[in-house]
């Protein structure tokens, strides 16, 4: 696959690299990070993306990019809407609106170095996680419902969280037009004990301290200060979601060939975004999205239990509140000025996070000076980091940034590579608590099974599509 | 028959080889129950339950029947490790397998996606691909 450099951190993959391509790839990433994306399958996905009907300007890829299913994972594509754009249930994924949170607080690390293993232990045993599994919330069919139309809303009514939340959470922690009636049976049967899981995979918790400041205006913006507690959560929409993804695929597969659409590659399944079948794909995806925020906020008010009750201390005298909550799965209807003309665009996010600029009408007041908090958790047991986004970042890539470190390395050369026990002792040795239920999962989760995400990061910078705020260490891992 | 595990930088695949159709989809069963125990699926007798499935061809159906292996396991505990299947054009009908009392070493799978989904002909019979979400 041939690319050329168009700049600092940018390459493009040229138009015909792939037959049927309507417009260019565009990667940003470092010599070694497009070096990287060569090896695997990632930029002929990001070739076989921009043939999507309807694509405008490129199919984008962060510099976490790595081979995926369908779209690559850091892929950003954006149709237009009224010009015969599609949406594709596969470009947004199975876990629909995955994404991180991020609770900050006034602890220190003094504060809580002698009680890290009981909170440690504490997490693992009150967070359920793992496979399958019942979640926090115990929800019937009608609740569920509220949950899918209301999302974090309907928990924080049901009194759990903090009014406070909502507001520092991507859409309010509610996308509209959810519609639950677009949701099968089997995905209410999947997602209905599971609300407020964790969930396995690359899932987790972490308790973590701020341990470098980059930019000290927007980390005072977003309460994050120099050696201070926080605690992020990464989990999605649980099997509720994955139900959604993989019912609407075949939906789409049929529309697919009676829109006589051709792709690549059969997980890009899509359909006109004005489609009866695409509006029924986002009023279930929102529902499904609505799941995961939910699921997220019950996970944060379970943290926040755990904290008050080990530390002995109320969850409002720790300051545990929200930084923010982002997906980084989920096609979104934005509107972007593309060649000199406003449009309306949907915008497929798959393993990439929207960061809005400073000033966008959207953020909180808040966030409004310096940009929307991103959240970029690292690998298991190396550092993650907050960024902002950038007013540069709406023309380079429809205010997309990272996801997270991306994978390097494939779950059996990592198993080869060390055994779980090993990866446990190696970062206890590095002062990092784990407390994981399946010890073959560390080895498949491994830190030298992804990317450094301090140069993901750096890409991110240089590239201008997000700036770093702040670093955070981690302290204690629950894993699934 | 035979089945061996793919190498994918974040998922992982299976590929499936069997005389025939039938035969193909229960190796891709067994290749499924290998991805998450991580260890060769117990051979031998087993439990069996009914299992259904149609789609619009066999690469399809092969993820349909697949995708009730794996909500079967999800929603019993129960893990199909192979298949008894009648596979007429785009329908299949017949048992899986079962076990139960599994240890999971290997990755939970979210969903079966249609990621280079492909069963195919060759000289001495039929070859599936399938990756999963994992």
């Amino acid at each position: 696959m041939k690319t050329r450099s168009v700049g600092p951190f940018e390459w493009e993959v040229p138009v015909g690299e792939v037959g049927g391509m309507r417009v260019p790839g565009r990667v940003f990433a470092d010599e070694r990070g497009i070096a990287k994306a060569r090896e695997d399958r990632a930029l002929e996905q990001v070739a076989n993306v921009a043939t999507l009907p309807g694509i405008v300007r490129a199919s984008y890829a962060m510099p976490d990019i790595h081979w995926g299913y369908g779209f690559a994972v850091g892929g950003v594509a954006a149709t237009d809407v009224n010009n015969g754009g599609v949406i594709s249930p596969g470009g947004v994924g199975f876990d629909i609106c995955c994404g991180v949170r991020l609770l900050r607080s006034d602890l220190t690390l003094s504060d809580v170095r002698e009680a890290l293993t009981d909170l440690s232990v504490e997490l693992g045993r009150r967070i359920p996680r793992g496979t399958g599994g019942k979640g926090l919330l115990r929800l019937d069919r009608n609740e569920l419902r509220g949950v899918l139309t209301d999302g974090a809303a309907w928990v924080l009514a049901r009194g759990l969280g903090w009014e406070s939340d909502l507001e520092r959470c991507e859409d309010h922690g509610r996308l509209a037009g959810a519609d639950p009636g677009a949701v099968s049976d089997r995905a209410y049967d999947r997602g209905g004990p599971q609300c407020g899981s964790l969930g396995a995979g690359n899932h987790f918790l972490e308790v973590q301290v701020v341990d470098h400041i980059a930019d000290a205006g927007a980390a005072e913006a977003f309460e994050l200060r120099q050696g201070t507690v926080c605690v992020m959560i990464h989990s999605g929409s649980r099997g509720l979601g994955h139900q959604v993804c993989t019912d609407e695929l075949k939906i789409f597969d049929k529309l697919m060939r009676r829109e006589g659409i051709e792709v690549p590659d059969r997980q890009l399944a899509c359909g006109p975004v004005s489609a009866p079948e695409a509006e029924r794909y986002l009023g279930a995806m929102a529902a499904a999205a609505n799941f995961a925020r939910a699921n997220r906020h019950a996970l944060a008010h379970g943290v926040r239990e755990t904290f008050a009750s080990v530390l002995g201390r109320s969850a409002d005298s720790m300051g545990m509140r929200l930084v923010y909550d982002v997906a980084h799965n989920l096609a979104k209807i934005e509107r972007y000025e593309v060649d000199g003309r406003e449009r309306e665009l949907c915008v497929h996010r798959k393993g990439a996070t929207r960061a809005f600029g400073p000033g966008h009408p959207e953020l909180v007041d808040r966030y409004k000076a310096v940009g929307q908090p991103v959240i970029v958790p690292g690998s298991m047991g190396t550092e993650s980091w907050v960024l902002a986004g950038t007013n540069e970042g709406r023309d380079k890539a429809f205010w997309s940034t990272c996801h997270g470190a991306g994978r390097a390395m494939s779950r059996t050369q990592a198993k080869k590579r060390m055994g779980g026990q090993e990866v446990r002792r190696d970062l206890e040795a590095q002062g990092v608590l784990v407390n994981a239920t399946h010890p073959g999962l560390l080895a498949e989760e491994a830190p030298y099974a992804y990317k450094d995400v301090t140069s993901v990061v750096d890409t991110c910078e240089g590239a201008r599509l997000s700036k770093k705020v702040a670093r955070l260490r981690p302290l204690a891992v629950i894993k699934g | 028959m035979a089945f061996r595990i793919l190498e994918h930088t974040a998922d992982v695949g299976i590929e499936a080889t069997a005389p025939d159709i039938p035969g193909l989809f229960s190796e891709a069963v067994r290749a499924t129950a290998a991805v998450l125990l991580d260890a060769e699926p117990p051979a031998g007798a087993h439990d069996r339950v009914a299992v259904a499935a149609e789609a619009d061809d066999v690469a399809a159906l092969l993820a349909e029947v697949l995708q009730e292996a794996l909500w079967r396991f999800e929603s019993s505990g129960w893990l199909p490790v192979d298949a008894e299947l009648e596979v007429s054009g785009t329908t299949a009908a017949g048992t899986f397998g079962v076990v139960n009392d599994v240890t999971i070493d290997g990755p939970v799978i979210k969903a079966v996606t249609y990621h280079q989904l492909a069963v195919e002909r060759t000289a001495d019979g039929w070859r599936a691909t399938v990756y999963f979400d994992v």
